[in-house]
C-alpha cells in the first residue's frame, strides 16, 4: 500500500533537493589517473555489512537471484543501513524511550477467519 | 432518458435518481459494468469485472426500494473494490501475478458492510503489485499493465491504488475503496484528479485485506467529492473484532462544522515551505487553492512543520512488516514473477531488515506522533499540496532522470525541503483527504492536501465540502469520458 515507496518517493519527493543528480551532466572531467599498483580498497562501513548481508541474502535465497540481482540486493542494503543511521540521528532515543506496541498478556477469542489477530 | 455521464453525479445525487424512480439501481449497475468493460482496460483500472454479484445485488436493492426499505445513502450505488479486499468466491489478486487464482471464501468486513449499506460491488479494482511493499519503480509493476491517468492515458495514474482513481475519475464507478499504508490513497487521488480520504489508523477494519505493514495500513474511499467520502467512511467505519486496532466510530453529519455550530469558520494552517521545490503549476494551483478557502476558513500562512525522520521510519517499518507479511512468496522464489524488475529482488533485502532498526523506528514513532498531535490539535486541517509533482510518464522509471533536460548547469538546490506530510502523517496515524486543485501542463490534475489531528474527519470532510462548494474542479470530466 505504499505509493512507490522507495522509487517514487524517494525520486518525486527527493528530485527537488537534488536536480544536479537527476540532470544530465555536462561533458565529464577526465578522472585523474589512478596511482600504479593500489590495492583493491576493501569495503568499509555500510558497504561491508551490506556485503556481508548480501552473502547472508545469497546463502539463504541464492538460487532465486543471479548476480545481477545480487548486486542490486547489495546497492538497496547499503541504502537501507544509512537510512538506519539517519534515523538514529535524526531522532535521539533514551533507554526508557519504548517502542509503540500492542501486545496483550490476555489472549482474545477465537479469530474470525482472516483476523489480523 | 438518463445516460452514462450519470456515473459522474455525487452519490447523493444519485440517490435522489434512484429514489424518484427515475433510474433503477439495475441500470445504474449495467450501466457502470459496460463502462467497466470497454473504458477499464485502456486505463489498466480493472481486474475482474463482478457482473453476477453486482446484478444480484441490485436486483435486490431495486426490489428493497420499492418496498420502501431503505438503506441509507449508499443503496443502489455501484462501487469497485482495489483488488486487495477479500470477495467470497471471486479472484483476489493483490495486483500479482503469483496470485492471480487466489480466491477466498469470505468477505472482508468493509465490503460486508458496504452489501449491509446495500451497494453494489462491480469490480475489483486494479492496484500495484502487492500495494507497491517490495518497492517499485516504473508505473508499469502490476499484471493488469500500468495505470493510467484518465486525464491523460500518457501519464501515471498514481499508487498503488491505481485501479480506485482512474476507475472513478472515468467515471466507471461513483466510487472505490482503496488503501493507504504511505500515500496509495492520495498519490492516485491526486493524479488522477478524484477525492481520496485516508482515514485515521482503526477507524476502518483491515479485516480480509491484504496486509502490507500491519501498524501503517489503513483503508478508505477515492470519489467524486469530500461528502461522497463521507458518506462512503460512515458505511465502513467502525469497530470490528476481527481487526483489534478498530474501535472508535465515525458520525457524518451533512455540512457539519468543527463544533457543529452551523456557520463556524474553520481554522486552518498553511505548511511552511508547503511548495518548496514544487512544480510551477502545482505551486500555482495551491496559492489558488488556499486563496478559495479563505470564503470558510481562517488562513494562518507559514505554520513550521516538524523536521523530523519520518521517511526513514516508515521505510524501516515497511521492510520489516513486508518481509514478514510477504515471507512466503520471497522465500519460494515466486516474486520472481512480479511485474518490476525492483519488486523481483526488493523482498530480498527487506529480509534482512535488522530488528534493532525495526524498534529503533517504532521507537521514535512515539515522539513523532507527539509532535505532529500537538501541531494538528491547533488546526481544523494544515494545508498542502498533495503531491509536489505531476503524474509522471508512462514508461520511465521513477529515478531515472527527465529525457530532453536542457544540457545547461543544473539549478542549486533548493534548500529546504518541502513538509513531508505522506509520511509523517501515515507514521502517526493521522487522516487525511486529497481535494482536486487544478490542472497543470498536459491537464494533468493538482491537488490540495487537508491533514488532520487523528479521529478528525468529519472536520476533514466539512472542510473539504466546504471547498468543493466553492471550486468546480471536482465535478470536471475527462475529455472524452
Amino acid at each position: 500500500m505504499t505509493t512507490a515507496r522507495r522509487g517514487f518517493l524517494k525520486s518525486l519527493a527527493l528530485a527537488p533537493l537534488a536536480p544536479a543528480a537527476l540532470a544530465p551532466q555536462a561533458a565529464p572531467v577526465p578522472a585523474p589517473a589512478p596511482p600504479p599498483a593500489a590495492a583493491p580498497t576493501p569495503p568499509t562501513g555500510h558497504e561491508a555489512v551490506a556485503e556481508a548481508l548480501t552473502e547472508a541474502v545469497k546463502r539463504e535465497f541464492g538460487a532465486h537471484l543471479d548476480a545481477a540481482e545480487l548486486d542490486a540486493v547489495q546497492k538497496e542494503l547499503a541504502r537501507n543501513l544509512e537510512r538506519a543511521v539517519r534515523l538514529r540521528q535524526a531522532a535521539r532515543l533514551g533507554n526508557a524511550d519504548g517502542p509503540v506496541s500492542r501486545f496483550e498478556a490476555r489472549p482474545p477469542a477465537a479469530p474470525e477467519k482472516g483476523s489480523r489477530r | 432518458m438518463i445516460g452514462e455521464e450519470i456515473l459522474f453525479s455525487s452519490i447523493r445525487e444519485l440517490g435522489a435518481h434512484l429514489r424518484a424512480k427515475r433510474i433503477s439501481a439495475v441500470d445504474l449497475a449495467e450501466m457502470s459494468l459496460r463502462r467497466l468493460e470497454a473504458i477499464g482496460p485502456r486505463l489498466g483500472a480493472v481486474v475482474t469485472v463482478t457482473r453476477e454479484r453486482a446484478l444480484a445485488q441490485a436486483h435486490r436493492a431495486n426490489q428493497e426500494l420499492l418496498a420502501g426499505k431503505d438503506r441509507g445513502p449508499l443503496h443502489g450505488i455501484p462501487y469497485g473494490a482495489k483488488d486487495l479486499l477479500a470477495t467470497k468466491g471471486i479472484p483476489t489478486t493483490w495486483g500479482a501475478e503469483p496470485l492471480r487464482a487466489q480466491v477466498f471464501d469470505f468477505d472482508a468486513t468493509v465490503v460486508r458492510r458496504l452489501e449491509e449499506a446495500g451497494a453494489v460491488l462491480v469490480a475489483k479494482l486494479a492496484m500495484v503489485e502487492l500495494a507497491g511493499g517490495l518497492g517499485y519503480n516504473n508505473p508499469d509493476a502490476s499484471f493488469t499493465g500500468p495505470g493510467r491517468t484518465p486525464w491523460n492515458p500518457d501519464h501515471w495514474s498514481g499508487g498503488s491504488s491505481s485501479g480506485p482513481a482512474a476507475a472513478v475519475a472515468a467515471g466507471l464507478v461513483p466510487f472505490a475503496i482503496g488503501s493507504e499504508t504511505s500515500g496509495s490513497i492520495l498519490t492516485p487521488a491526486a493524479f488522477c484528479g478524484v477525492t481520496g480520504l485516508r482515514p485515521t489508523y482503526g477507524l476502518v477494519s483491515r479485516h480480509g485485506a491484504m496486509a502490507l505493514c500491519w501498524t501503517l495500513d489503513k483503508l478508505g474511499p477515492l470519489a467524486r467529492g469530500a461528502d461522497d467520502c463521507g458518506l462512503v467512511l460512515a458505511a465502513i467505519a467502525g469497530a470490528d473484532p476481527a481487526d483489534p486496532t478498530t474501535g472508535a466510530s465515525f458520525r457524518y453529519r451533512e455540512r457539519a462544522t468543527k463544533s457543529g455550530r452551523p456557520g463556524q469558520r474553520f481554522h486552518v494552517g498553511v505548511l511552511r515551505d508547503a511548495t518548496a521545490g514544487c512544480d510551477p503549476d502545482v505551486a500555482s494551483s495551491f496559492r489558488q487553492a488556499v486563496s478559495a478557502l479563505r470564503d470558510v476558513a481562517d488562513v494562518e500562512e507559514d505554520v513550521p512543520f516538524p523536521d523530523l525522520p519520518y521517511r526513514e521510519a516508515v521505510g524501516l517499518i515497511v521492510d520489516a512488516e513486508g518481509a514478514s507479511a510477504f515471507r512466503d512468496l520471497i522465500e519460494s522464489g515466486k516474486v520472481k514473477q512480479l511485474r518490476d524488475p525492483a519488486d523481483r529482488v526488493g523482498g530480498y533485502a527487506m529480509a534482512m531488515t535488522r530488528a534493532a532498526d525495526y524498534l529503533d523506528a517504532m521507537r521514535s514513532r512515539v515522539a513523532m506522533r507527539a509532535q505532529l498531535d500537538a501541531l494538528a490539535a491547533r488546526y481544523d486541517a494544515l494545508l498542502a499540496p498533495t503531491r509536489t509533482r505531476l503524474a509522471p510518464p508512462i514508461g520511465r522509471d521513477f529515478d531515472a532522470p527527465t529525457p530532453g533536460a536542457s544540457p545547461k548547469p543544473a539549478p542549486a538546490p533548493a534548500t529546504t525541503p518541502p513538509p513531508a506530510t505522506i509520511p509523517a502523517g501515515n507514521l502517526a496515524g493521522l487522516p487525511a483527504i486529497a481535494l482536486p486543485m487544478g490542472f497543470g501542463k498536459d491537464r494533468l490534475p493538482t491537488s490540495l492536501q487537508l491533514l488532520g489531528r487523528a479521529f478528525s474527519e468529519e472536520a476533514l470532510v466539512a472542510l473539504g465540502a466546504a471547498y468543493q462548494e466553492v471550486t468546480d474542479w471536482h465535478r470536471q470530466r475527462p475529455p472524452g469520458l
